[in-house]
């Protein structure tokens, strides 16, 4: 279970603090796979990296019943200068205690991400496709409670996409996962509740489809705004 | 099978051994030539500058100690001060893509950082002490080695509490720290005793100079590493009080900018 309680967030700009979030409580419960929705710069990504640790709030409490991932995108942390198996010994080195897990560890993300001999090259010499396998590859090594994930779905070709999906389907008896995405279908295929984000106003649906009607009228009231 | 629960300490210890290897990595690089580059560039730099001093001095030692180890005993320890403090500069924005892992923060980076930069010159101060004696008969084994290691710990020290406080410079105003900070420090290498020692400079500049930490502890490495060699006016107590204040200093401010570290582009 995720539990949010009256969190602030800003961001200090040249402009002053350009609050994110106020005052923003929510809980999701457990077993319970999220979608997110919004537009762009409504807080999406921010509110992944809060539940992440990777951000820390302003000021309230998010409390977090069990293990979270580290958002999964496009940008995942890697570093270009050193090879695939390094930033992959790098992350097993940090969640595994035993030398032997690390082993089985890497020999699994070496052949979940498809990428053959590329795993011992500098990931700068990837393609954008390459590197989101590796790290999407190295989450799934390791089974978290919650997996956030942030515009995974563009990741990678039709064959990975298929392969990805079922390994997250594999899990989802065990874990959860948090999703953003654009894609409106995906999110109805894949969520049971859906968090919609509007001008820094959060609301959590138990209903997919209620959601989905309340962001489209929130948006549509948004585009008629300057015709009047 | 979900992951193991660890004790806090567990993952400390974890993230500092993951970060380490990870340095290491970075710093060697995928060529040879990388371990073997990383000892001859201060082997160069001690070289250079035995040649030129044996020239313009016409002799080959100083009191008594040879020139090679007088700018080894200084150059070493002033590489990892400055090592540290130029590279925390950009460490940061050079390593936003860990702290998308929520048991690694910014304070790990740069304390791993200081004891990598330690755990590397420590090894190049030993090669250099053994390939001395053996190669060259320079006897360059301290004569009080635990107050040797002592200033090397307090330097290190020295260079968290700078490091931190850098850090948040570079963070913030990247381009101004680079005016701010790096050129002083090319100024700090000509007045930290490395090339001059502390004896031969004028005595009316002493107390103006004696306010500079690392010619502390600089000259008191060589004065508790070569036997008779005098260091007027430095003392050690004097580098800890420096180093404990600066850390005090570095820290705190560390701390209070701690949410600006995260999420720089």
């Amino acid at each position: 279970m995720i539990d949010i309680q009256n969190l602030y967030k800003y961001y200090p700009t040249a402009l002053g603090r350009k609050y994110v979030f106020k005052d923003m409580s929510i809980k999701i419960p457990e077993m319970c796979n999220v979608g997110v929705l919004g537009l762009n710069g409504s807080g999406k990504s921010t509110l992944i990296n809060l539940l992440s640790g990777s951000d820390q709030p302003n000021s309230g409490s998010i409390k977090i019943n069990g293990s979270v991932s580290w958002p999964l995108g496009l940008s995942g942390g890697t570093q270009p200068r050193l090879t695939g198996r390094q930033n992959a010994e790098f992350v097993c080195r940090i969640y595994c205690s035993s030398r032997k897990e690390i082993r089985s560890k890497l020999e699994f993300i070496k052949e979940f991400s498809d990428i053959e001999d590329f795993f011992e090259l500098p990931v700068r010499t990837y393609s954008t496709g390459m590197r989101s396998k590796l790290t999407f590859a190295m989450s799934m090594a390791f089974n978290f409670d919650i997996y956030l994930i942030d515009e995974l779905t563009a990741v990678g070709d039709a064959q990975f996409r298929k392969k990805s999906q079922e390994a997250l389907r594999e899990k989802r008896n065990k874990a959860y996962y948090i999703m953003v995405s654009h894609n409106v279908n995906d999110l109805i295929k894949e969520c049971d509740q859906m968090i919609v984000l509007h001008k820094g106003e959060v609301k959590l649906f138990e209903n997919v489809n209620r959601g989905l009607d309340y962001y489209k009228q929130k948006i549509k009231v948004k585009e008629k705004e300057p015709a009047q | 099978m979900a992951l193991v629960k660890r004790s806090c300490l567990q993952v400390q210890w974890a993230v500092w051994k993951a970060l380490f290897h990870r340095s290491l990595d970075t710093k060697v690089g995928d060529h040879f030539l990388g371990p073997i580059w990383l000892i001859t560039e201060p082997l160069i730099h001690i070289a250079t500058l035995t040649i030129i001093f044996t020239f313009i001095r016409e002799r080959g030692d100083y009191q008594g100690i040879p020139f090679a180890a007088f700018f080894a005993a200084g150059i070493l320890p002033y590489f990892i001060f400055q090592h540290t403090v130029n590279k925390s500069l950009r460490a940061m924005r050079q390593n936003q893509q860990l702290f998308s892992y929520r048991q690694v923060k910014p304070l790990d980076v740069i304390l791993v950082m200081t004891f990598v930069e330690l755990f590397v010159y420590s090894l190049i101060v030993l090669i250099l002490m053994w390939v001395g004696a053996w190669f060259f008969g320079i006897d360059a084994i301290p004569h009080q080695p635990l107050q040797v290691v002592l200033i090397f710990i307090l330097l290190c020290l020295l260079s968290i509490g700078s490091g931190l406080f850098c850090a948040v410079l570079g963070a913030r105003w990247e381009d101004a720290s680079t005016l701010v900070i790096q050129l002083p420090l090319r100024l700090l290498y000509f007045i930290s005793g490395i090339l001059i020692p502390m004896q031969s400079l004028p005595v009316h500049l002493h107390k103006y100079l004696l306010w500079n930490p690392i010619l502390h502890g600089i000259e008191q490495i060589r004065a508790h590493t070569f036997e008779g060699y005098v260091a007027p006016g430095t003392s050690i107590s004097y580098l800890a009080l420096f180093t404990v204040a600066n850390l005090f200093i570095g820290l705190t401010y560390f701390s209070m900018n701690r949410s600006r570290l995260l999420l720089l582009r």
